[in-house]
């Protein structure tokens, strides 16, 4: 399997889905198989050659300045990425991140950095590699190509800055990091586009494993670089207050903290999250954007009730549970809006519930926080119930076409304000589930046709569960 | 190394039988108070049925008379296809048992199953080929008696198992038991059918002499909703009300919870409760008899543990979907531990094995089947409490038609279930079991 890496035109034959390949050819004739294969590249070339031209159209495409190798240059250095894919990650846990925190000095804001700053060309280069060894025709997909793109790009400016030794290092370090987290933040719907094109010509499954890493990955990076942004910010405002300094006074005189200076911070962690009140802020948030898209009178979306432990708390990134429960009851409540459009024009008076309510059940253990969404939505449809795992299939692919209209997406919680719910991308379900099974959580649904579903979040409750990210799929031989 | 051991169990029961050189079908009254290995069968009648294929149970077969009134043809076609089946079948259980450790087989309980399953053989297989009704009625009858003498199979089997724990790998005594309860369901299902036909087929011919009240002769089987006609064919009742299910036993496992433990939960049925299915009505009473009856104890022992003032209901959702009933059934008993969730539908595990079995109460339960009956005697747990059967066998019964089983459990909070079992109907007549 060569890696891809040039942008030549796909006449030669090679191992496209490779697993269906394989089954197909014990029966269907080597002929037979090519010609199927000439096929799809033809009809997947004009496809290409059409998005080329709106994707060169787009502003989201511009070329990096200097960025003049071509590929083919390229290829020899890729001896680099060698370096960088026989480490493995060095994964922690929210607990390690709290208690870094916990007595923060310049020393320990400047270990932080280093991490980072070697942690995060590693991983990329991980997913660079799985990149590489996609099929070729997936890899040169225009959507595809731009988020390797941007990756080598990151990968490069990482492993070539330098150490980080003072504050101000750590200062231009993160403004450095910030960049490229808005630069990536159109990596989703990029891959969105990229995989729902090539649904035809690899094989749901290596897409479904390649899509899982890339986005636990990316999750993973990102959470380094907010938790590092986030303590150094907190740190500098700490530093400021100390200093008796304004806002935004700069810190010319000062090239380091005073000795001894330490602060408590816990970045973007929270050791005791009340799991009933994200759970209240999202149901509000979600109701109100349905209300809007419907054009209800406020109160009269469905209610969403929430029971059991309600005092239970837990220790986590509440940004991350915040996705896995907004996407869950967006998801219940846009599909009992449906059951029930008829009554939307004929509902009586706001305080005759016209739907019935989505009831939010929090169970606490020792080890686990487990959050039951049950609604009476009329279950899953029986066609899709085998797919809404899947990243990419033929039922949903003319879903995910609906990335072109959406340029970024960072797959947080708080941009569904610029995004209509009434859109679907056919991606909450797995993405919640990537999110929790980056902390080692995991998320199932059980549908009852022609009732409900029910969905279960389990996250660990302690934090002492390490980041669950793995190395490359296919290690060189 | 097995066939050491098959050798060790054969070889003083061949040689019996090469002294005694026994044919007859019917045993002596004293032959039959033996529980060791009995010695006068001939073997090489067993072996030759045992080693012919088995015809998996269709569906068609099963629902080939309804919606007609039975006749002469149609219930000597059933005794033949019954005749076939029923011998080869209980042939290869016989056989299933030479295959186990020499230790095991000589456990008193597996032994006794063992022997009753060669009796029941022995007694069927003997049979003619049946032409006329006088003759099926006698194999009916016999069948009838052999099903009643088999009906504590399981909990036997499971006594035995408990105490050959340490003689058995657990995956060699999964396959085991798998095996046994799968043929088991498979026997009765058509030994059931075949009886229910039989009785069916003499009603009608009374009623169509008399205008008299069709007599119950099934008490359970009248109880289901629908009347005796045009509902059931054999064993399976086409109208089955699920809702009407739940009930009855909800207020039987409830009223069983009260008797062991002095409080129960109250329990309330939501969802599609008008929704039929066509199933075996013993079947579905079963699996959801074991399954309440977890979610009773489990409600009532972490009430206790928690010092909860009062118990909080059982909630029962009735789903109808294409062509399948779903059941959800939610209690707040605490659910199942992160570690134990593994074991649950594991053989002879049990949560309950501080407890042990309780003391007997009597109580008949008119109106349920034979077989849950046996199931929920001597209280709440009955004799296959705390013996590790009930889930795994449970989870069987829902797979054999096409449904499944299904088990969530918050940690600290309580369990879902979630249960779906596939209508018998025509549409799936080409379905093997």
């Amino acid at each position: 399997m060569i890696p891809y890496l040039t942008t030549a035109r796909p006449a030669t034959a090679c191992a496209l889905r490779p697993a269906a390949a394989a089954a197909a050819a014990t029966t269907t004739t080597a002929a037979q198989n090519i010609a199927k294969y000439h096929q799809a590249a033809i009809k997947y070339t004009t496809l290409r050659l059409k998005t080329t031209t709106a994707v060169a159209a787009s502003p989201t495409t511009e070329p990096v300045a200097g960025h003049g190798r071509t590929l083919q240059q390229k290829f020899y250095e890729n001896r680099i990425l060698d370096r960088y894919t026989a480490q493995e990650p060095k994964k922690v846990t929210l607990r390690q991140l709290v208690l870094f925190g916990r007595q923060l000095t310049e020393d320990k804001l400047v270990a932080s950095a280093n991490y980072v700053r070697s942690e995060l060309p590693v991983r990329l280069a991980h997913r660079i590699s799985d990149f590489q060894f996609l099929p070729y025709i997936a890899g040169t997909n225009p959507h595809l190509k731009m988020v390797y793109d941007l990756y080598w790009r990151a990968f490069d400016e990482f492993r070539k800055f330098p150490s980080v030794k003072t504050l101000d290092d750590n200062r231009r370090f993160c403004d450095n990091m910030k960049k490229n987290l808005l630069e990536h933040s159109q990596v989703i719907p990029q891959l969105g586009m990229g995989v729902s094109e090539c649904a035809d010509l690899v094989a749901p499954e290596e897409i479904d494993r390649f899509m899982n890493q890339m986005l636990i990955s990316r999750i993973s990076r990102r959470t380094l670089a907010e938790q590092h942004i986030a303590l150094s910010e907190q740190f500098d405002a700490d530093l400021r207050t100390h200093l008796g300094l304004q806002p935004s006074e700069g810190f010319t005189q000062m090239g380091s903290a005073p000795p001894g200076f330490a602060t408590q911070q816990i970045g973007i962690v929270r050791a005791d999250c009340n799991v009933a009140q994200i759970v209240h802020d999202c149901a509000l948030h979600v109701c109100g954007i349905y209300e809007d898209a419907y054009h209800l009178p406020p109160g009269t979306a469905p209610q969403v009730i929430v029971e059991g432990h309600t005092n239970a708390t837990f220790m986590c990134i509440p940004a991350h549970v915040s996705y896995i429960i907004h996407e869950l009851l967006k998801n219940s409540m846009s599909h009992v809006l449906r059951r029930f459009a008829d009554s939307l024009d004929t509902h009586g008076a706001p305080s005759d519930p016209a739907f019935p309510p989505i009831r939010v059940t929090i169970c606490s253990s020792h080890s686990d926080i487990v959050v039951r969404v049950s609604d009476q939505s009329g279950g899953i449809n029986p066609d899709m119930l085998p797919y809404i795992w899947s990243f990419t299939h033929p039922l949903k692919a003319k879903r995910l076409h609906n990335f072109h209209s959406v340029h970024r997406m960072e797959a947080r919680a708080d941009e569904t304000d610029a995004v209509s719910p009434l859109m679907s991308f056919g991606f909450g379900l797995p993405m919640s589930r990537v999110y929790a099974r980056y902390w080692g959580g995991s998320v199932n649904v059980h549908s009852l046709p022609g009732y409900g579903v029910d969905a279960y979040v389990q996250l660990p409750r302690l934090g002492n569960v390490v980041e669950n990210i793995s190395a490359r799929s296919r290690p060189y031989q | 190394m097995l066939s050491v051991k098959l050798a060790a169990t054969r070889a003083p029961m061949v040689a019996a039988s090469r002294q005694q050189h026994h044919h007859s079908a019917i045993l002596s009254n004293h032959k039959r108070r033996y529980f060791s290995a009995k010695s006068h069968y001939d073997e090489t009648v067993v072996y030759k049925y045992a080693s012919q294929q088995i015809k998996p149970v269709s569906i068609g077969q099963l629902l080939k008379y309804r919606r007609m009134p039975l006749s002469k043809e149609n219930i000597l076609d059933s005794i033949s296809y019954t005749q076939a089946e029923l011998p080869v079948r209980l042939a290869k259980r016989v056989i299933s048992f030479h295959n186990l450790p020499f230790i095991v087989g000589t456990n008193p309980h597996i032994a006794r199953v063992y022997n009753q399953y060669y009796e029941a053989f022995d007694r069927l297989h003997a049979f003619a080929s049946i032409k006329d009704l006088d003759a099926e009625w006698e194999f009916t009858r016999a069948l009838e008696r052999q099903t009643q003498i088999l009906l504590d199979v399981i909990p036997t089997i499971a006594q035995g198992f408990l105490e050959c724990k340490q003689y058995m790998q657990r995956e060699e005594r999964t396959v085991f038991i798998n095996d046994l309860i799968r043929s088991r369901i498979g026997l009765r299902v058509i030994g059931e059918q075949h009886v229910a036909l039989s009785y069916q087929f003499r009603e009608e011919q009374k009623t169509a002499k008399q205008t008299t009240q069709k007599t119950e002769v099934h008490g359970f089987q009248a109880s289901y909703g629908g009347s005796m006609d045009d509902v059931w064919v054999g064993a399976i009742h086409t109208k089955l009300l699920p809702a009407l299910m739940m009930e009855q036993c909800g207020r039987l496992v409830q009223e069983m919870c009260e008797m062991h433990y002095g409080t129960a939960p109250e329990y309330y049925i939501d969802g599609d409760v008008d929704e039929t299915i066509s199933y075996i009505p013993s079947h579905f009473e079963y699996i959801t008899c074991e399954l309440l009856k977890n979610s009773f104890r489990a409600t009532v022992d972490f009430s206790n543990k928690s010092n909860r003032l009062s118990h909080p209901p059982i909630q029962i959702t009735i789903t109808k979907g294409e062509g399948y009933v779903g059941v959800r059934i939610r209690d707040q008993g605490g659910g199942i531990s992160k570690e134990n969730m593994p074991n649950v539908f594991e053989y002879s595990w049990s949560s309950m094995q501080a407890d042990g079995v309780d003391e007997s109460s009597d109580t008949s339960m008119a109106g349920m089947s034979l077989q849950t009956n046996l199931a929920l005697q001597h209280g709440i747990g009955g004799p296959i409490a705390g013996l590790g059967f009930g889930l795994p066998m449970a989870r069987l019964y829902a797979g054999y038609f096409g449904g499944s089983l299904d088990i969530v459990s918050m940690e600290g909070y309580g369990c879902d279930v979630f249960l779906k079992l596939r209508s018998i109907e025509g549409s799936v007549e080409e379905k093997q079991i």
